[in-house]
């Protein structure tokens, strides 16, 4: 169908549709039509007979339009105004009611019926052509439903879909889905197309939402019901009196699965639109389609939800046993060893005590760093990460983190490579240390004793300013490209060495959040069978050629050295 | 007589070397491995008296290696098992291994069960035959006879194999799986109730008592240990 084919008809069906709410705008018309073809067939010479019979014919025109336009009422009005007109200009003796010629009281009767008669096939042939016109809207409308119903997953945007496609189809002031909020917990509005007054909302009417419930309860439809072929519109079921005067402005149809309501369909009709069998049965087929669309989507989300569940069991259980094992296996070293130590049947030599005593040592640091881990991790997740920024100078940070891991470390030749000349940085110590430490732990445990693990800190130029880039390469097993993305994800342990391997799968995950909340970023480069190279990348530090100015500003009494919008950034940072 | 020769394996550095220092200081001959694999290779060049195995090991569990030493030897093994790692501990002693003890442990308890283990005297040879002696018990495997206190007690052929069963394998633990397919043969193994009922009435025959089990103790969730009365060592 073509664009062009689309717009006509859908101007047509607005001529059509404004005529029907207008019965008055197609009378009129009708009725001007024949006051203008007066003076055209008297200047043609309609009184002295040019036309013949077929003159009547020429009347009939307005009184077709004006059913087609307005209904049989319409029509009527203008027949009668026609065979006025005709018997008062036309009819001998001219300008009077008065009929000479018995033979033209039949052909004027004759002409009234046959405009009554076309009146009213013109009337029923608009209407079917206006259903026509529903049906053809309304399967396009539940078409582009279920292609909207299946592209959104999400149920909201698919009840926001079925509202706006319903008040477009029907030409509704406002459509909402009613769904109730927990068994006992009343109802709410889910989604709405149009504005729903307050009177017929059924968050704020009382009235509404015993109306609701009553359909959930009898799974019955109530409101404005069926035109009835004499045109009143009538109330379903109920008679008037028993029936809420503000139901009569809306419709509530029932959403049903299997004959189990499962939510209201709210519709607030214009004004003086009523609704009529065949849209009332196009609504019910929209009603159960939506009802089928919703129950789907609440299963797809209930079955999502479970989902989500049984993998956060699954991670909570796998984190606990990881924890409890990472967390046992010191204190094992730490009871056998202290146990040994107290033993009253043997005399320990110095070295032997010295020995346990080490033993217990490092493992009581293995145990603490366990546990910072397990906290950062509680306070990144309640994203209660404050960082204590104070400058630093980056190759003190790197040693401090090297003499603490030496136990760890040790079997592992570490060669340090520092640039000279590393500008200070403002970072949290103890963090930038947690995020060293853990990729250290990390080069040591996932590489083969001996293998050599090398730290290099140096500057790269961008076009922000001088970056640091600190990094930890091992000569390990390397990381597969496909893993690669995932290593910083928490509790995300390498396939192959998860077996082989403790840990919890925690220490690249806080690495990445420690250095992200610095604005940094953390970044691997790994080749299978070779080793891996982890970088921490500081971006340039704005304000770092501040700090050389505020200590020259000290120096000199804080006076000519800067100028003093200058010294106040110095001051700032 | 030679000292006895204890193979450890663990992959902690610190546990290998608490365990060898204690060991040593004992007077016995140590040898420690980090995996599974190097203990088996160990194993099968020398004889060892006793294996120390932890369970969470690296690569080949400690349940795979108690399988495979299992296969081919009868060497006491002594599991170390963390709390919370029931399963493992129960498959292990279902596959024969002797004793356990949980981590984090004391070295008392451990050298306690190192000593008691060591102390078992060597499986007869025929399992049919001999006479078993602990204390004032005394099962005579030929004449199907067992005496306690001087007094023969009356046993049901079941009984008798239970008994007979649990004092072959002293100071060992003998899960419900293994005394069940054992006596009963391999189609039980899920009947634990109806075995503690059985275990406390042969209890009462032999003038036990489960509260202060002399000869037949409990091993909560697990099994039951025939006790060798420590003078005996």
């Amino acid at each position: 169908m073509s664009i062009e084919g689309g717009e006509q008809r859908y101007t047509v069906q607005r001529i059509l549709e404004r005529g029907a709410q207008r019965p008055a705008l197609g009378a009129a018309i009708g009725l001007i039509l024949v006051v203008l073809l007066v003076p055209l067939l008297s200047v043609l010479g309609g009184a002295s007979g040019t036309f013949g019979p077929s003159l009547p014919l020429f009347f009939l025109v307005p009184v077709l339009l004006a059913a087609t336009l307005s209904g049989r009422v319409a029509g009527a009005i203008v027949a009668v105004a026609a065979v006025f007109a005709w018997d008062w200009f036309f009819i001998p003796p001219l300008y009077t009611v008065t009929i000479y010629y018995p033979r033209d009281v039949l052909a004027l009767f004759i002409f009234l019926l046959v405009a009554l008669l076309t009146g009213q096939l013109a009337t029923a042939t608009r209407r079917r052509a206006e259903d026509a016109m529903i049906r053809a809207r309304s399967s396009e409308a539940l078409y582009a439903l279920s292609t909207a119903l299946i592209a959104h997953h999400e149920l909201r945007d698919m009840l926001d879909t079925l509202t706006h496609r319903l008040q477009e189809a029907f030409d509704l002031r406002a459509c909402a889905v009613l769904l109730p909020r927990g068994p006992g917990a009343g109802w709410h509005t889910a989604a709405t197309a149009g504005s729903i007054p307050p009177e017929l909302s059924v968050e704020t009417s009382r009235e509404i939402s015993s109306i609701v419930a009553n359909v959930i309860k009898t799974g019955q439809a109530v409101g404005m019901v069926p035109l009835e072929p004499d045109g009143a519109a009538s109330h379903g079921g109920l008679g008037d009196g028993a029936m809420p005067r503000l139901a009569r402005r809306a419709r509530f149809l029932p959403l049903k699965i299997e004959n189990r309501p499962i939510g209201v369909l709210e519709l607030i009709l214009k004004p003086g639109v009523a609704l009529d069998g065949e849209r009332e049965q196009l609504m019910t087929t929209f009603a159960n389609g939506a009802a089928l669309a919703l129950e789907q989507a609440r299963l797809a989300q209930e079955e999502q939800e479970a989902a989500i569940a049984r993998a956060s069991d699954e991670l909570k259980t796998a984190l606990l046993s990881s924890v409890s094992h990472d967390l046992r296996t010191p204190l094992a070293g730490i009871k056998a060893a202290a146990s040994s130590l107290l033993q009253e049947d043997v005399e320990w030599s110095a070295d032997d005590r010295r020995a346990f005593l080490q033993d217990i040592d490092g493992e009581v640091d293995r145990l603490t760093r366990l546990v910072s881990n397990l906290l950062d991790l509680s306070r990144i997740e309640g994203g209660a990460i404050k960082l204590q920024l104070e400058w630093e100078d980056p190759s003190e940070v790197i040693f401090r983190v090297l003499r603490h891991l030496e136990g760890p470390l040790a079997g592992h030749p570490v060669s340090v490579q520092v640039d000279q000349v590393l500008p200070p940085v403002r970072v949290d110590a103890i963090r930038m240390e947690q995020v060293l430490t853990n990729l250290l732990e990390n080069a040591a445990k996932y590489s083969e004793p001996g293998a050599p693990i090398e730290v290099r800190a140096f500057t790269a130029p961008t076009s922000a300013g001088e970056e640091l880039r600190i990094e930890v390469r091992d000569h390990g097993p390397g990381i597969p490209p496909a893993e690669r993305a995932r290593i910083f994800d928490k509790f995300y342990r390498l396939s192959g060495n998860a077996k082989r391997t403790p840990g919890v799968g925690l220490g690249l995950s806080i690495a990445r959040a420690f250095v992200e909340a610095h604005q940094g970023r953390i970044e691997v480069e790994s080749e299978v069978g070779a080793g891996s190279t982890f970088r921490v990348v500081l971006p340039p530090e704005p304000v770092s050629t501040d700090l050389d100015q505020l200590e020259r500003a000290g120096d000199c009494g804080g006076q000519a050295a800067a100028p003093p919008g200058d010294r106040q950034k110095a001051l700032r940072s | 007589m030679t000292a006895p020769r204890i193979l450890i394996v663990d992959d902690e550095p610190a546990i290998r070397r608490v365990l060898q220092t204690n060991l040593a200081t004992r007077g016995y001959q140590t040898s420690a491995v980090e995996t599974g694999e190097e203990a088996l290779r160990l194993a099968a060049e020398s004889d060892f008296d006793l294996v120390i195995l932890d369970l969470m090991l690296p690569g080949m569990s400690g349940v795979d290696v108690c399988r495979a030493l299992r296969a081919g030897s009868t060497v006491p093994i002594l599991v170390l098992s963390a709390r919370g790692d029931e399963r493992a501990k129960v498959q292990a002693l279902d596959l024969g291994a002797d004793d356990y003890v949980t981590k984090p442990f004391g070295i008392d308890e451990l050298l306690a069960r190192v000593r008691a283990i060591l102390r078992r005297p060597p499986l007869a040879a025929s399992p049919d035959s001999g006479i078993l002696i602990a204390d004032d018990l005394t099962l005579d495997l030929d004449t199907r006879q067992v005496r306690h206190a001087g007094c023969p007690v009356d046993l049901t052929p079941r009984e008798l194999a239970v008994l007979a069963y649990l004092m072959r394998h002293a100071e060992k633990i003998v899960t419900h799986r293994l005394l069940l397919a054992a006596v009963w043969g391999p189609d039980y193994g899920g009947e634990t109730q109806y075995l503690r009922v059985f275990i406390n009435r042969l209890r009462h025959k032999i003038g036990d008592d489960a509260a202060h089990p002399r000869y037949i103790a409990t091993e909560p969730g697990v099994g039951y240990r025939f006790v060798l009365p420590v003078s005996a060592g």
